[in-house]
């Protein structure tokens, strides 16, 4: 059995914190949190009012797209991030795209559900009186010019829009396991190249849940919190929504010797496991997240000692915090007090399927930059045997850390990584 | 080789099978499935599938309020297929399950006359949070777990009890032969022993009006809504089974096949025998015998298509002899592998 190692060459998401490594790192230190009145839509009367959104001004660019693409941002925020974050890097990806031939690349994206624009077909049921609903629907889905619909687009348009506009690759994929799916793309796509299948992979995945009918939706599932997120507090109520794009550029020791490259760090392990327990629930006992963290710590071969950090799920809601504390306390065992767990979803919100390339982002700048993380929003602690910085972020060099993303059906997965500068 | 796939079921309409036999190539019957106006010059063809609320593998009522008809059909399927093969808890504990999905609402949730009835409440709202009030007061709690993703990925762990690596692609035909290549991925680094992959489609006007759209001339535009699974398992010479195939090479584009001599093509993916005729013909670099696609008998399968493809290859190929798989999602984009019957 041979595996070979992933290198992390490169890690860019457009967030609620900002475009780009060094906007992340200055939002990070400074323990801003993102947090804001909805300003996608008008959210008056709705439980919780708030969101972290990425600022406006980053999407600027979507102006130099053709009007077709422009078509399909308008009308689908996701696609609007997407281009918008791979539009901000356009030549560099173009660059390492060509580095190497075009079967040996490949795509893993994790992309959230198609949402309803539901006050552009209301706006169009006018525009389109004479006919009927789905005639209108039809009408407004139609745009001529590009081979994409206006509004209900297949997951395989953001792949399509990468090879149209950015370069060509082998294969993609588009993973959709809910809040796992960025995390999961990451996972398939270092075994695409532990395989040997590819040499270069980009990886990573876009969603936003901040428009009226998805608001409405998960606010009815009782999984926002009416006023602050607070992951591991014991007054948790509930998670804030978020939104990202972004991707992950992983590479094969032969890509990263024949290009000369001195990656920063590598991705050593994953895990994935289903709790197979409830559609609605996680399983409470953890078990599932276990297996995923035992999974991703026996690939990497790590002793449990040598891990230094934990960005943790972490969602503010009382069905993950202390189950996925539990589970990290048994699998890690004696070497708890000395193992850092943190969440930051209540900086930047929960952006769903990218919530894992968005955390993905958030460790590695952090093991790049000796930071630890607070829990900013924790004053009363669940009380547990591992460390759980508070307050203020902590210097600590990382040299090993995981990532961990859960996901509603009982999808878990976890990823190991190793800092490659100390 | 690759891998080995040791078991095939498929569920379409009038074809179902938990042990992958098909029967005759010249017994398989034409598409019936009256054609029927959907949108205004737009028709189309869809076959359903026949699920038998008395079934003995038909999912808890429980589960019910929040189970799309595509995820009931591969629900039963894989429960069957369990049996059949005796698939025990401690191979299904550790293996893998892979799910594509291609049709992620069903009618009842775009229920387009409930949606008329909201739009109209907003049109008559006096302000934004009256508005939202009652925009949801139409929006059912459980919407959002009946369009996860991730629903049949779930629930077949949850009744199969699959509890290791798993995951869901979407969300065009092509998105189970992704699934089948990260499979072999992971039967291939050791991160898992078995890897149950599968598709579920659900053909409906949400399914139409995703593809439709994209095609030049919907003409003889038919779908139908299937489910299929095959079982994967690393390559091993000393194996042996009835209808199991080795897997032996994936290619990124058509090109590749270039001087690549075959038995048979089998391809998928077309929406209308135009599409049907023209994907053949973009497979002009193979050399073949014999072509075969499901299209003329079913309609295109979403991610059903795949297991239904490598039913046809296990059932109609000779000992030794190789096939090459191509399947194209709505945007033209091909995915192509090659097999060999064990």
């Amino acid at each position: 059995m041979s595996r070979a190692k992933v290198y992390i060459l490169d890690t860019h998401t457009l967030s609620p914190l900002g475009l780009g490594t060094e906007a992340l790192l200055a939002s990070l230190q400074n323990q801003h949190q993102a947090t804001a009145p909805i300003s996608q839509f008008d959210a008056a009367g709705l439980s919780q009012t708030h969101a972290c959104e990425v600022a406006q001004a980053h999407l600027a660019q979507l102006q130099e797209l053709s009007e077709a693409w422009q078509v399909v941002a308008a009308n689908d925020r996701k696609f609007a991030l997407w281009a918008s974050v791979l539009e901000s890097k356009r030549t560099a990806l173009q660059a390492l795209f060509g580095k190497t031939s075009k079967a040996r690349t490949a795509l893993f994206l994790g992309l959230g559900a198609n949402a309803f624009p539901v006050q552009r077909i209301a706006m169009s049921v006018a525009d389109y009186s004479a006919f009927g609903l789905n005639e209108a629907i039809a009408q407004l889905n139609f745009y001529n010019g590009k081979k994409a619909n206006s509004i209900f687009n297949h997951a395989d348009l953001y792949g399509a829009y990468f090879a149209q506009e950015i370069a060509p690759f082998g294969f993609c994929r588009n993973l959709m396991t809910a809040c796992s799916s960025s995390m999961q793309a990451i996972a398939f796509g270092a075994a695409h190249i532990m395989a040997g299948q590819a040499d270069l992979v980009l990886a990573g995945g876009t969603d936003s849940i901040i428009n009226q009918f998805a608001y409405i939706s998960f606010g009815k599932l009782g999984v926002l919190s009416p006023d602050q997120c607070k992951p591991f507090d014991t007054g948790r109520n509930g998670t804030i929504a978020g939104e990202c794009a972004g991707y992950t550029l992983l590479a094969s020791e032969k890509f990263v010797r024949e290009n000369c490259l001195q990656p920063r760090a590598a991705l050593i392990g994953f895990g994935n496991s289903m709790d197979a327990y409830k559609i609605t629930a996680p399983d409470p006992s953890g078990a599932g997240v276990e297996r995923a963290l035992r999974s991703a710590l026996e690939m990497a071969q790590l002793p449990l000692d040598a891990l230094d950090y934990i960005n943790a799920h972490g969602t503010g809601t009382r069905s993950n915090d202390e189950a996925e504390l539990r589970a990290i306390e048994r699998v890690v065992g004696a070497a708890a007090p000395h193992i850092a767990v943190s969440s930051t979803k209540d900086r930047h919100g929960h952006a769903i399927a990218a919530a894992g390339i968005q955390e993905f982002h958030v460790l590695t700048t952090c093991m790049a930059n000796d930071l630890i993380p607070a829990n900013l929003s924790c004053s009363q602690p669940i009380q547990s045997s591992l460390a759980l910085p508070f307050e203020s972020n902590q210097t600590k060099q990382i040299r090993y850390a995981l990532t961990n993303n859960f996901a509603f059906g009982g999808v878990n997965c976890s990823l190991a990584l190793e800092n490659l500068a100390l | 080789m690759l891998a080995r796939i040791t078991a095939i079921g498929f569920w379409e309409s009038t074809l179902f099978s938990v042990d992958g036999s098909i029967g005759p190539r010249a017994e398989l019957l034409p598409n019936l499935a009256k054609t029927q106006r959907q949108l205004p010059n737009l028709d189309a063809a869809f076959r359903q599938l026949g699920l038998d609320p008395t079934h003995p593998n038909y999912p808890k009522p429980s589960d019910l309020k929040i189970l799309r008809n595509d995820t009931i059909a591969a629900l039963i399927l894989s429960q069957q297929m369990r049996a059949f093969h005796q698939w025990d808890a401690a191979f299904l504990e550790q293996g893998a399950l892979l799910v594509a999905n291609s049709n992620f609402i069903d009618d009842d949730v775009l229920d387009f006359e409930a949606i008329a009835a909201a739009v109209n409440q907003l049109q008559n709202a006096q302000d934004p949070a009256t508005e939202n009030k009652l925009f949801g007061s139409t929006i059912s709690p459980l919407l959002p777990l009946r369009t996860l993703t991730n629903g049949a990925q779930s629930f077949i762990a949850q009744y199969l009890g699959f509890h290791g690596t798993a995951t869901t692609y979407g969300s065009t035909g092509i998105a189970s032969a992704q699934a089948l290549r990260d499979a072999c991925n992971l039967l291939q680094i050791g991160a898992s022993p078995a890897v149950l992959v599968g598709g579920c489609h659900y053909a409906n006007l949400f399914s139409f009006l995703n593809n439709c759209l994209l095609l030049s001339d919907t003409k003889g535009y038919a779908e139908a809504s299937a489910a299929s699974f095959l079982m994967l398992t690393p390559y091993d010479p000393g194996q042996t089974g009835p209808n199991h195939l080795h897997i032996t090479q994936f290619y990124c584009e058509l090109a590749a096949l270039e001087g690549e001599h075959v038995d048979w093509l089998f391809y998928g993916g077309a929406f209308t025998p135009q599409q049907d005729a023209e994907l053949q013909a973009r497979c002009k670099h193979l050399c073949y015998r014999e072509a075969f696609s499901w299209f003329a008998h079913t309609g295109n399968l979403g991610a059903a298509e795949l297991g239904m493809l490598l039913a046809a290859s296990a059932n109609w190929l000779q000992i030794g002899q190789t096939a090459v798989i191509v399947l194209q999602d709505a945007y033209g984009v091909v995915e192509l592998f090659k097999v060999q019957k064990a």
